[in-house]
């Protein structure tokens, strides 16, 4: 088992009138393997689980998730994406319609304990973790901690 | 226009044979609606954003409990696909496209979610 410490701030100057806003929070989470350093991956990329898929379906562990659009494209990992048209979506594992997560546009990053499967298939968990590109394939950061 | 600056940093020294001390920021525009409101999670399924109220945003979640089974679920709708999973002092950051509604459901007790939500566009 290892210790994972996220912490968040949120800070803004001029978000509200005569109040700035200067929000922070810290964790102290437990994990176990399966697990990941910070990792690269293409939005195609097959890391062994599928094409684009981080966490396979029928998972009953809750994963930490950290995922990063790093706002260049996979053709040669340098040229930028397109700001509106090349974001990225995060469904469950088959990438079944009505599963979407949420959206990463370039340069945008989340980090989120994604619910476990309950062991079967077409339930109503999400089951697992799924990439996959607007238009553009393009690269992103991951990582991924199990609850311990 | 108003700027949300979030950071976050992921550590630990004792994962692998590296140590993990990530750092990430973003500068995003917040020009809509900016939500800050606590809601208190029962075992019966309730939005608390929905989505035809909102337009694409920034969404913070926190778990107020200090009691281990009080797991709050983040789904679709009541009974709905479950996305996140919250246990006590556990936090989320994402965007979120405003595609579907966002519901919370309590495996026990009534445990109180923190949620901060921030609108990218004016509307």
């Amino acid at each position: 088992m290892a210790t994972l410490t996220p912490t968040l701030t949120l800070a803004s100057t001029d978000i509200f009138a005569g109040q700035p806003l200067n929000l922070s929070v810290t964790d102290t989470l437990t994990v176990s393997a399966p697990m990941t350093d910070i990792s690269r991956m293409n939005t195609n990329d097959n890391i062994g689980n599928g094409a684009g898929i981080i966490i396979p379906d029928l998972q009953q562990d809750t994963y930490y998730v950290y995922i990063k659009h790093t706002a260049v494209l996979a053709s040669d990992g340098l040229t930028a994406a397109n700001a509106g048209d090349d974001f990225v979506t995060l469904s469950n594992a088959d990438g079944e319609a009505g599963s979407e997560l949420l959206r990463l546009y370039p340069g945008e990053f989340a980090f989120f304990p994604l619910a476990p499967a309950d062991g079967t298939d077409g339930g109503v968990e999400v089951g697992g973790l799924k990439v996959t590109a607007a238009s553009a394939e393009v690269q992103i950061n991951y990582g991924f901690w199990k609850r311990s | 226009m108003a700027t949300l600056t979030p950071t976050l940093t992921l550590a630990s020294s004792d994962m692998n044979g590296d140590v993990l001390n990530l750092s990430v920021t973003d500068t995003l525009a917040v020009l809509g609606q900016v939500t800050t409101k606590q809601v208190v999670a029962t075992t019966s399924g309730v939005v608390f954003a929905a989505a035809a109220n909102y337009t694409k945003s920034f969404v913070y979640l926190k778990n107020l409990s200090t009691v281990a089974a009080e797991i709050i679920t983040i789904e679709k709708a009541d009974s709905g696909d479950e996305y996140l999973f919250l246990g006590a002092g556990e936090f989320a950051f994402f965007p979120w496209a405003s595609l579907v509604d966002l519901a919370l459901d309590a495996a026990t007790g009534s445990p109180v979610l923190e949620v901060r939500i921030y609108q990218e566009a004016a509307a």
